[in-house]
């Protein structure tokens, strides 16, 4: 077995170790497949890391999409929707808080695990010859944290998720009128 | 029944009405459909949530591993023959929806 299709053995392997309960037997499948792929192929190899990449993605995209529906549940109780019936019974006001709410969360998220990151950019900014100022650290950590919350916000607007892209919207304006004033009172 | 028929969806319930009875692969479906893995196993995972799939595990030779396989279930081979009929288009639609994914 060559290298590359070794590695995407070891990928599948640690998605197997790390993947919820109930999607242990579809990334076992998905390792299984993975001796089948690419046999007949001169790219075989790539072709199996291709598949443990997409595999890989898929199982992450079901894990992401887990704890949403575990986070819509919480916030469901929160709202005051207890019980099956009733999260159907939800009025559109009610599914559009929800839907900025998780906006707002999503925002936050990514704009504190950026604040988290910033020591990290700042030193790989640093290992290519650029010293670490206050306009770096605008350029390499409050920029693209903002042209993300924008994309994203304007990706979830045309698949009809406006009140997710409304709670980033409003949180990415917060975000900028904080490093606004602050640049200000500098 | 609720899901969402995407045209990767339809790909797939095409792929299967074929040959209905058979099992299928998870590689297998992918050559047939054109499908990436990380499209293909959410559509079936969703599949076989709704009880549309059935699923197994090949009785394997000895010294292989077993393989995933995947087939209709009753309500679902129902179900992709009403969608079928819903968008009034038979098997030859499906070469059409293949170029269209590249």
């Amino acid at each position: 077995m060559g290298r590359v299709r070794t590695l995407a053995e070891r990928l599948l392997r640690a998605m197997l170790r790390h993947a919820p309960e109930e999607r242990r037997a579809w990334v076992e499948a998905m390792l299984r497949e993975l001796d089948f792929i690419g046999l007949d192929s001169e790219w075989g190899e790539w072709a199996a890391l291709s598949w443990a990449l997409g595999c890989t993605t898929a199982i992450f995209r079901e894990c992401v999409r887990g704890w949403g529906t575990w986070l819509g549940k919480r916030c469901l109780n929160l709202l005051g929707v207890q019980s099956e019936k009733g999260e159907k019974k939800m009025n559109s006001t009610g599914k559009k808080t929800l839907g900025v709410l998780a906006g707002v969360g999503l925002a936050l998220a990514l704009g504190v695990s950026l604040f988290f990151l910033r020591n990290v950019i700042a030193d790989m900014l640093l290992a290519v010859g650029i010293p670490r100022t206050m306009w770096s650290h605008i350029l390499s950590v409050i920029v693209p944290a903002e042209a993300i919350v924008v994309v994203a916000a304007i990706l979830l607007w045309r698949k009809r998720r406006a009140p997710i892209a409304v709670g980033m919207l409003l949180t990415g304006f917060v975000m900028a009128a904080h490093v606004v004033v602050t640049l200000a009172t500098h | 029944m609720k899901l969402k028929l995407s045209p990767q969806t339809v790909l797939i319930l095409e792929a299967f009405l074929d040959h209905p009875a058979e099992w299928k692969y998870g590689y297998d479906l992918s050559r047939l459909t054109g499908l990436k893995s990380g499209t293909l196993y959410p559509i079936l995972m969703r599949l076989a949530d709704r009880k549309l799939l059935e699923t197994s595990w090949e009785t394997s030779e000895l010294g292989k591993p077993p393989r995933h396989m995947y087939r209709f279930t009753p309500e679902g081979m129902q179900f992709a023959r009403e969608q079928r009929t819903s968008r009034g288009t038979g098997p030859v639609g499906l070469p059409i929806l293949n170029e269209a994914q590249g």
